[in-house]
């Protein structure tokens, strides 16, 4: 009899415990930029690995950043300068885990009426975001080239990106500095085309685009549950590299746009789990360097990022995942 | 000069309709006094109004001078039983607004205003605004406004109902006074017995609603007449006369008011 | 009655509100870096208005009084479109009975759209400059002005209107004699809380493509995570409207003189 009862309890927990692992509730910020658009797939992918993804959408990366470090959401993409522009402030509950990837950010003019060199951008108007990583790579190349940011004429849009495509088309600004799919749209709508122009070479942001970061008191609590979350993230991203169209086409259906504006959105995309920390580093001085974080992070940076989940979902090493670059 | 003939005169009060005065025909001569006096809600007001342009007859004629009343106008000047006085205008002001708002000259208009305003024995407080002065000195000012166009006719509609009884008296005793130079044709309305037969040389007793004239009674006291008057004994007679036709009225007035 | 506090009393609760505030950030009740200390508002602030030799480049430095005066200017101009339209408009739907019942009822519907509902609209019709913002500051200022100014006019005492019209007033005399300067202290009530709403419109207009003003920093500052000077910026919105408002009461003092006055008869 004994036995039998030892049996049955075994049994009864054996069964149990899938359904306890199971309960690992996890809350994504999402935004509807291209390059974020794989990550559409990371609540499928995260249930297979026993973690179930609720979405929540922002309409800023200021938004989802405080979201992150207040723990209302465990999970998001943002900026590369975001971790830093939020220790500026004092703010320590964000880890980077992952890059996201390069070449999202695009620069759009009219048809036409090319900018060919940097000299020229200083009697242009140009439309651009504030705070956003198109923002920070275009005041460093400014700064690179030659040129006082202060002294452009910039002007501030705030909302839609296609309030900029409106500026620029009613010729209100000449440039846009701004991100896919923007410029994708311009480009298939016909009345915009890229500059000869190319911010995303700075030396000092360099090109990526965006980091996966997560709520570390989240972490701390749930590691395992981190990293199963690294490790789906990492398949994500090879499922869309595979398979350009799936990804162009889950990116159209979840932001509403016609399947030849996704499809050249994403086309200059390159995806990469790569983080680059000595580039982190140079944004978080170009932050405090002009004013816009009151203190210099770039010292202290480093123990806001991670390689131990991208290490051991990719088994690669920190060197060969961007920890020196 | 005011000649009122089969002035009837309702209006619609939610759905019902009431009757404010009924069949009401009187004459003013030129230069009389003539006082209206009757119970709460019989219309003596409502009656003035149309004298004085405010309102219209639904049936029946009203005519000053001969002429059909048409609007309100200068020469039917108001005393209304509020001063109503421009509070954001001084007294020098509002005594000078009728004449200033017809273009008159100047010079003209501010040495009769300060003539007006010495009559009425408010000089010194020319610049003065409204809130500054006593009721009874509002009152005055509102004389004053009206004075000085020049009036054929006064209407005053129980202009010194809202007072005390001391400034009251030395009202009515500053109107004999400002009557005997100018003996304008007066149409006085009051609920005050003494009042009317001080001031009348005719009161017409109203009845209670629908009103109508119920009787009009000569008040042949001699003029000038002071406040010594009222102790006199053809006054207590007049008195008693309109009292016991009131009491009536007022009365009745009372039990309407009851049963509504 | 009871007798004016003497002003120490006046900093009791704002002092108390600013300790509360300063506990919750040092006691960390929230997250950490989220709400700037006072402390930190205070220094950010003073940087932004005296500037720091230090971080030239910086848009948060020294640069106070430049957003001050570009969204003051902003504040005025829309403000007083609002009242060059809504006092005669007012007036006249006070007044008439055809324009009320012609004018009015789209006026209350329009009412209840906030003013950040409008930014699209603003946006698509003015585009993404000065215009804009005036129409959604000038928008938002104008409803409890033409309300008020309104509300003034019918509240007018009946006798004063039979009073003029008796001393041989016609109707625009009595309009602009006695109806407008009776419905004043209303205007006047309306004029203060246009002005108040001005300032409040003023961050949400200057959202839209200006490159400056307090609206404008609020949000700059936002997105990279400057909750110090988001914090430094709302104070002195709150403080710039404070002191228009002042201005507004103190001229309304001045031109009604007549209404504090009292008898002594």
């Amino acid at each position: 009899m004994k036995a039998i009862r030892n049996l049955l309890l075994i049994f009864a927990v054996a069964l149990a415990t899938p359904a306890l692992a199971q309960s690992v509730k996890v809350k994504q910020g999402m935004l509807n930029v291209p390059a974020l658009s794989p990550l559409w797939l990371l609540p499928d992918e995260a249930k297979k690995h026993g973690i179930d993804i609720e979405m929540v959408m922002f309409q800023r990366f200021a938004d989802a950043r405080t979201a992150l470090a207040s723990g209302d959401i465990q999970i998001t993409a943002f900026g590369p300068q975001d971790i830093s522009l939020a220790l500026g402030a004092g703010a320590k509950s964000l880890v980077g885990v992952a890059g996201v990837g390069s070449g999202n950010d695009c620069l759009i003019v009219r048809k036409g009426e090319d900018i060919k060199t940097w000299q020229e951008v200083s009697d242009k108007r140009i439309g651009i975001g504030a705070g956003s990583i198109s923002w920070l790579k275009f005041a460093a190349s400014v700064q690179e080239n030659g040129l006082q940011y202060n002294k452009l004429k910039i002007v501030n849009i705030v909302g839609g990106g296609s309030n900029y495509l409106k500026a620029l088309q009613g010729k209100e600004i000449d440039m846009a500095v701004v991100w896919h799919p923007f410029c994708a749209q311009a480009i298939v709508d016909g009345f915009g085309a890229y500059p000869t122009l190319d911010h995303n070479r700075s030396k000092t942001v360099g090109g990526l685009i965006s980091v996966l970061a997560v709520n570390r008191p989240f972490m701390e609590k749930n590691r395992d549950a981190v990293q199963k979350l690294v490790t789906a993230y990492i398949g994500v991203l090879e499922i869309a590299r595979k398979d350009t169209g799936r990804w162009a086409k889950i990116y159209a259906e979840k932001a509403g746009l016609p399947e030849n504006v996704a499809a050249e959105s994403i086309r200059t995309t390159r995806l990469d789990p790569l983080m680059p920390l000595e580039s982190i580093k140079r944004i978080s001085r170009f932050l405090s360097d002009n004013g816009v974080i009151t203190r210099d992070v770039s010292g202290e940076i480093a123990q806001y990022y991670t390689y131990d989940f991208l290490a051991k979902a990719t088994g690669k090493s920190p060197e060969q995942l961007g920890i020196k670059q | 000069m005011i000649e009122i003939r089969g002035v009837h005169k309702e209006f619609a009060k939610g759905g019902r309709r009431v009757v404010a005065l009924q069949d009401i025909d009187l004459t003013v001569a030129e230069r009389e006094f003539v006082a209206i006096l009757g119970p709460s809600g019989c219309g003596k007001s409502t009656l003035l109004n149309m004298v004085a342009g405010f309102d219209q007859p639904t049936r029946g004629s009203v005519r000053v001078a001969g002429g059909e009343i048409a609007a309100p106008a200068p020469s039917r000047g108001v005393v209304f039983q509020e001063p109503a006085l421009f509070p954001w205008l001084t007294v020098m002001d509002n005594v000078v607004f009728g004449p200033k708002t017809r273009g008159q000259p100047a010079a003209g208009y501010r040495a009769r205003a300060a003539q007006i305003i010495e009559q009425i024995g408010l000089s010194g407080f020319e610049a003065s605004y409204p809130a500054e002065l006593s009721g009874g000195m509002r009152q005055r000012v509102g004389i004053a406004r009206v004075l000085i166009m020049e009036p054929k006719v006064l209407l005053m509609d129980e202009p010194f109902g809202s007072l005390d009884a001391q400034t009251r008296t030395l009202m009515q005793e500053l109107l004999l006074a400002l009557w005997e130079r100018h003996h304008q044709t007066v149409l006085f309305v009051t609920h005050d017995i003494e009042e009317a037969v001080l001031l009348a040389d005719r009161v017409c007793v109203m009845t209670a609603r629908p009103g109508r004239i119920k009787k009009s009674i000569e008040v042949r006291m001699p003029r000038p007449r002071s406040i010594e008057s009222t102790t006199s004994p053809e006054f207590n007679a007049l008195r008693r006369e309109v009292l016991d036709l009131i009491r009536e009225e007022s009365l009745r007035a009372a039990m309407e008011t009851e049963r509504a | 009655m009871l007798k004016r506090l003497p002003a120490p009393w006046l900093l009791v609760l704002p002092a108390l509100l600013v300790a509360l505030w300063h506990f919750a950030v040092d006691l960390r009740w929230v997250t950490e870096g989220l709400i700037p200390s006072p402390a930190q508002v205070m220094r950010s602030w003073y940087t932004w208005i005296f500037g720091s030799g230090a971080a030239m480049l910086s848009p948060y430095s020294g640069t106070w009084l430049d957003n001050v005066a570009y969204s003051s200017r902003r504040v005025l101009q829309g403000f007083g479109l609002a009242a060059l339209a809504a006092i005669p408009l007012g007036l006249l739907i006070g007044w008439s009975r055809l324009a009320s019942r012609v004018v009015d009822p789209t006026i209350q519907m329009l009412r209840p759209v906030p003013i950040t509902a409008w930014l699209p609209f603003a946006i698509a019709v003015f585009g993404i400059y000065d215009a804009s913002a005036l129409f959604l500051i000038g928008l938002g200022a104008f409803y409890p002005i033409v309300v008020n100014t309104t509300h003034g006019v019918r509240d007018t005492n009946l006798l004063l209107l039979r009073a003029a019209r008796m001393l041989g007033a016609g109707s625009g005399t009595v309009l602009a004699k006695v109806v407008f300067p009776s419905a004043l202290p209303s205007i006047f009530t309306g004029l203060r809380l246009g002005i108040g709403i001005a300032w409040t419109a003023v961050i949400v207009a200057e959202m839209i493509a200006v490159k400056s003003g307090l609206g404008y920093v609020l949000w700059d500052a936002y997105y990279v995570g400057r909750m110090d000077i988001c914090v430094a910026t709302m104070f002195s919105v709150g403080l710039l409207g404070f002191i228009s408002d002042r201005i507004i009461v103190w001229a309304a003092r001045f031109l009604l003189r007549w209404r504090t006055l009292e008898a002594h008869g």
